[in-house]
């Protein structure tokens, strides 16, 4: 790719300085003043448009904030920890989770069927001696990144129903993102101090999804889901 | 007949710029042309990447400024060749001058076309962010928001990209001058070098690492210093070569 990115380069070359250039630029056309008020318009265009770049808000089109190596490597490594702790039934002691949306339903009988249609999340299950007569689900996640770019906010929580005895886990929306990158010339990222504020070779990371059931202690569960206790 | 008026190197120098400004206007046409090509080139993208999982995909394109500079920094290079050319040269014989008056006045000229060259790069690639930024359906992201010092310091290190192509360029003429047989060691090395870089991946050539030795340079201040240093002692070489030529060759 690079040679014939090379080849081509030099044709063009040699077309805009060899004789092609000579007998179709360097005649009346472009000659004497004439070359002077082109430029003059292309230099005028130019600026206009560096002048809009500048006015656009950068900040209005992607919407999320920039990771940290620091936090990328912090979350990496809370990511590998965390499955355990939520499993263990401590997850108000486990770091890096994001509580996104809870719901609170009122639960008829001792019987619990819960049914997952999402497929991405996983089911934890509580019972619990603090609750009477009610259930209460909880959405968190973990980060989820592109680049160091933070997107956690773009994944929606599933919607969760209670039906008779039935708690229905419906699927997520899917996410689709859809980027366009500029990077600054070499000779202004050359002499930068702190970097890119994006950095590159993280790739993706989606975040897990932890759908967490609390039931009354005397709730008798069936269906999906892991029943901590 | 004899002239009792002294007419002083800097004013024949200014003479020779002034006209040099009006007679090489050719050269921003090339500018302009070559710059509307980067710019198009640019617009198809520098690459990009994607991915997902069942619930999640994402797509990105990536765009910058670095093919605008690097066909800039060619026609900066091509440029300052060009001026050391006969049909250029003989010129220079309109005025009352010497070498060294067209050689300061060719370096004037070079300078203030690599300030030219340089803001308009900058501009071209404001341009191609513009353009990218109004791509349908995509967010953007900048990889580096610019500060003002940022823009100052890039926009004077392109310049002085520019400047340096225009002294390796005007050293390459001058060569050339003195002997024809560099009309084929220079490219010969030069691209060869190039080539060899790329076929053999990550081998590194020589001109590679001379060009290391400013693009790793992470002080404005060295790197300035350095690039003026080069400059200056090509500008020398160069006006030395021309000392060994023929008035008229």
């Amino acid at each position: 790719m690079s040679i014939i990115f090379l080849l081509f380069m030099i044709i063009l070359l040699m077309l805009s300085f060899g004789s092609f250039s000579n007998k179709f630029f360097a005649g009346r056309f472009m000659s004497g003043s004439g070359i002077t008020k082109v430029f003059a318009g292309y230099f005028i265009i130019l600026l206009v448009a560096g002048i809009l770049s500048l006015m656009v808000s950068v900040e209005e089109t992607f919407k999320g904030d920039y990771m940290t190596d620091k936090e990328i490597e912090q979350n990496d490594r809370l990511n590998s920890d965390i499955y355990a702790t939520v499993e263990s039934g401590k997850i108000d002691e486990a770091e890096g989770l994001t509580k996104k949306e809870s719901w609170g339903f009122p639960l008829e009988g001792q019987m619990l069927d819960v049914t997952d249609m999402n497929q991405q999340s996983q089911i934890f299950i509580e019972k619990v001696n603090s609750l009477e007569e009610k259930v209460e689900v909880t959405h968190y996640t973990t980060y989820s990144y592109i680049d160091n770019m933070d997107i956690t906010n773009r994944f929606a929580s599933p919607d969760v129903q209670l039906t008779d005895s039935t708690l229905k886990i419906f699927p997520q929306d899917i996410v689709t993102i859809k980027l366009v990158k500029y990077t600054n010339a070499f000779p202004f990222t050359q002499f930068s101090e702190y970097g890119e504020q994006i950095s590159n070779g993280y790739g993706m990371m989606q975040g897990m999804d932890f759908i967490y059931i609390m039931v009354p202690a005397d709730t008798e569960v069936s269906g999906d889901g892991y029943v901590i206790n | 007949m004899m002239y009792l008026t002294k007419v002083s190197l800097w004013d024949v120098v200014k003479k020779q710029f002034r006209f040099k400004l009006k007679s090489f206007r050719g050269m921003f046409t090339s500018l302009m042309i070559l710059q509307v090509m980067a710019l198009l080139f640019s617009l198809s993208g520098e690459g990009g990447g994607g991915g997902g999982t069942d619930m999640f995909s994402y797509d990105m394109k990536l765009y910058s400024g670095n093919i605008i500079t690097a066909f800039m920094m060619i026609w900066a290079l091509i440029s300052a060749i060009v001026v050391t050319t006969q049909a250029y040269r003989f010129d220079d014989y309109t005025f009352v001058a010497n070498r060294l008056s067209s050689h300061l006045a060719n370096i004037l000229f070079l300078g203030w076309a690599s300030i030219i060259g340089g803001i308009t790069t900058v501009l071209a690639s404001q341009s191609l962010k513009l353009s990218v930024f109004f791509l349908k359906d995509r967010e953007f992201v900048e990889s580096q928001p610019l500060t003002v010092l940022q823009m100052a310091e890039g926009l004077a290190a392109t310049i002085l990209y520019l400047f340096l192509f225009t002294a390796i360029g005007y050293l390459l003429g001058m060569l050339v001058q003195r002997n024809k047989i560099f009309m084929v060691i220079i490219p010969g090395f030069l691209f060869g070098s190039l080539f060899l870089n790329v076929l053999l991946a990550s081998e590194s050539t020589l001109v590679i690492d001379i060009g290391q030795l400013f693009v790793r340079e992470t002080s404005f201040l060295l790197f300035t210093v350095k690039v003026l240093l080069t400059s200056a002692l090509a500008y020398a070489i160069s006006a030395w070569i021309s000392n060994s030529l023929e008035v008229r060759k």
